[in-house]
């Protein structure tokens, strides 16, 4: 079981310790200025249980803002990989295939294996045309959904915040509208735009021997589409 | 066979709850 599937066992790993390591030190880091805050107010601090902090506004909203940017990029990394090339890139279809390619190509239909293709790619209609696009779904729902609850856990963190400065708490709408929702928002997209671009293009001249996200070492540079 | 399908229900039932309780974290103080 371990050997044959090692590359997801070992990311949900990493992903637990780290969200075990960012509830640690977010909370280290909310008391802290809770504290710094009571001292310049002379009042008492509000600090926050551990228990407290996990399941507060603040720690979920950091964790949401994350994820769904993550899922924004698969999103938009599909899509785009669909219809536009980059020459060279081993993540680029090669010029020429941009589309949805023939039934042939994407083995539906006709074309599917009797024995092998996953039964909805033998239908036609409604099904089939869910399961043709049911990764890109899944990845958009999960995007709305992260992004959703960015929204509202911000709402709410920011809105203690205003309380606790004294200022006046907003809508649902109005927050969706701040400089602390958009500037949380696009502080996450501008990396994962910039992480697909970028590998894209280093990767049409650079190489990782052994890597499927690679082109092999010996593959020219003005081949598309192959992965190691 | 089963250990695959299993991982992948796990990724998308620790996501979608991951992304529910944060949006209930979030609702719920209203």
């Amino acid at each position: 079981v371990l050997k044959h599937n090692g590359l997801t066992l070992f990311f949900a790993l990493l992903c637990l310790l780290a969200i075990g390591g960012q509830s640690i030190a977010g909370h280290a880091d909310y008391n802290e200025e809770e504290r710094a805050h009571a001292r310049l107010l002379d009042e008492q601090p509000q600090e926050l249980s551990y228990g407290r902090y996990v399941t507060s506004s603040s720690f979920a909203q950091d964790v949401m803002e994350n994820w769904q940017s993550e899922y924004l990029q698969f999103l938009l990394f599909m899509m785009a990989t669909t219809y536009l090339i980059q020459r060279g890139s081993p993540e680029s279809k090669e010029p020429g295939q941009e589309g949805l390619e023939s039934d042939e190509e994407q083995k539906v239909g006709p074309h599917a294996d009797e024995e092998e293709s996953p039964w909805p790619a033998k239908t036609r209609g409604a099904i089939h045309f869910l399961y043709a696009n049911s990764l890109l779904t899944l990845m958009g729902l999960l995007f709305a959904g992260a992004w959703f609850a960015q929204s509202v856990t911000g709402w709410t963190a920011y809105n203690a915040e205003q309380s606790e400065h004294m200022q006046s708490t907003v809508s649902y709408v109005t927050y969706l509208g701040t400089g602390d929702f958009w500037n949380r928002t696009l502080q996450n997209w501008q990396s994962e735009f910039l992480a697909v671009g970028s590998f894209a293009i280093f990767a049409v001249y650079l190489r990782q021997r052994g890597s499927p996200e690679s082109k092999p070492v010996g593959a020219p540079h003005e081949a598309t589409g192959v992965e190691g | 066979v089963g250990a695959v399908r299993a991982i992948f229900f796990l990724y998308l039932g620790l996501i979608v709850a991951g992304i529910v309780l944060a949006s209930v974290v979030g609702l719920s103080h209203h």
